[in-house]
């Protein structure tokens, strides 16, 4: 049997290799790449939220808050034409708010 | 041949694609470290090299550029290695709690030393692998492994004791 110090001295000599260096290197830079895509757009989104508090304190202190309170009553006899027109209008709201986050990107 | 600081401070200042060339320097090194410390197995080994890549890129910019890139890499990958045997552990179910739970599975083949290291728990085989196959000092292993020089080398003696018996 070979001693301890001959196979740590002839595990010294051997090289490992990757199996594909090129693709390791792409996959690895593509990982890297979506973090910091992911990064910046947490970045972004706390950002907006930062920029949406305030307006959101003043709707919650508005007297609008009444009408949209008449509205939320109103779902309690369910009318699907007004269900449809708030789900359109939430969907519009959604659209908008995409288009003005990849505009921004665009700029920066 | 650009040097490794040239390389970060390109892909700090222009982008990431800059740092790929140190990825393709540095892979194969990496990657046999992981196969040491996994004692051969090899998915484990190529994961543990692309954490590193991807943590070190995430630090990039807290590198200590007065000292060397392949040695601040080598203490990422143990580290890495580190967070894979708790990952690993964390999913034993209750009733295997008190068995040795990571059981690194060997290449055909594997070489005389994954078989030599094999009865060494994954940190006695990362000390043992950094002193006895790197060379590094026990004073530069405390620093990569953020262990006093005194407990490295108590475990390093214990890891040869472990050794010796199983060898003999």
């Amino acid at each position: 049997m070979r001693s301890i110090e001959d196979i740590i001295a002839q595990e010294k000599d051997v090289q490992y290799t990757q199996r594909n260096k090129e693709l390791f290197s792409y996959y690895t830079l593509t990982l890297i790449n979506q973090e910091q895509a992911a990064r910046r757009l947490r970045k972004r989104l706390k950002l907006v939220l930062w920029f949406m508090l305030p307006a959101l304190v003043g709707l919650l202190l508005s007297p609008a808050t009444g009408w949209l309170m008449n509205a939320f009553e109103g779902f309690s006899g369910v009318n699907f034409v007004r269900v449809l027109v708030m789900a359109a209008a939430s969907y519009a709201l959604a659209g908008v708010c995409v288009l003005a986050l990849k505009r921004s990107r665009l700029l920066s | 041949m650009e040097s490794d600081i040239d390389l970060i401070n390109k892909a700090l200042s222009g982008g990431s694609h800059h740092y790929g060339v140190l990825i393709q320097r540095y892979s194969d090194y990496l990657f046999g470290l992981g196969m040491r410390l996994t004692a051969g197995n090899r998915a484990l080994a190529e994961d543990i090299s692309q954490q590193s890549f991807l943590k070190s890129y995430t630090y990039l910019a807290s590198f200590d550029r007065t000292k060397s890139y392949k040695h601040w890499l080598t203490g990422i990958a143990v580290n890495c290695f580190r967070d894979a045997v708790k990952k690993e552990q964390a999913y034993t179910g209750l009733e295997t709690m008190n068995e040795p739970t990571y059981t690194p599975e060997l290449e055909e083949g594997g070489s005389e030393f994954f078989r030599l290291i094999k009865p060494l728990d994954p940190e006695h085989r990362s000390l043992f692998t950094l002193r006895y196959v790197y060379d590094h000092s026990v004073d530069e292993i405390a620093e990569l492994t953020q262990l006093n020089a005194g407990t490295v080398k108590s475990k390093l003696s214990r890891a040869m004791e472990v050794l010796r018996q199983c060898h003999a």
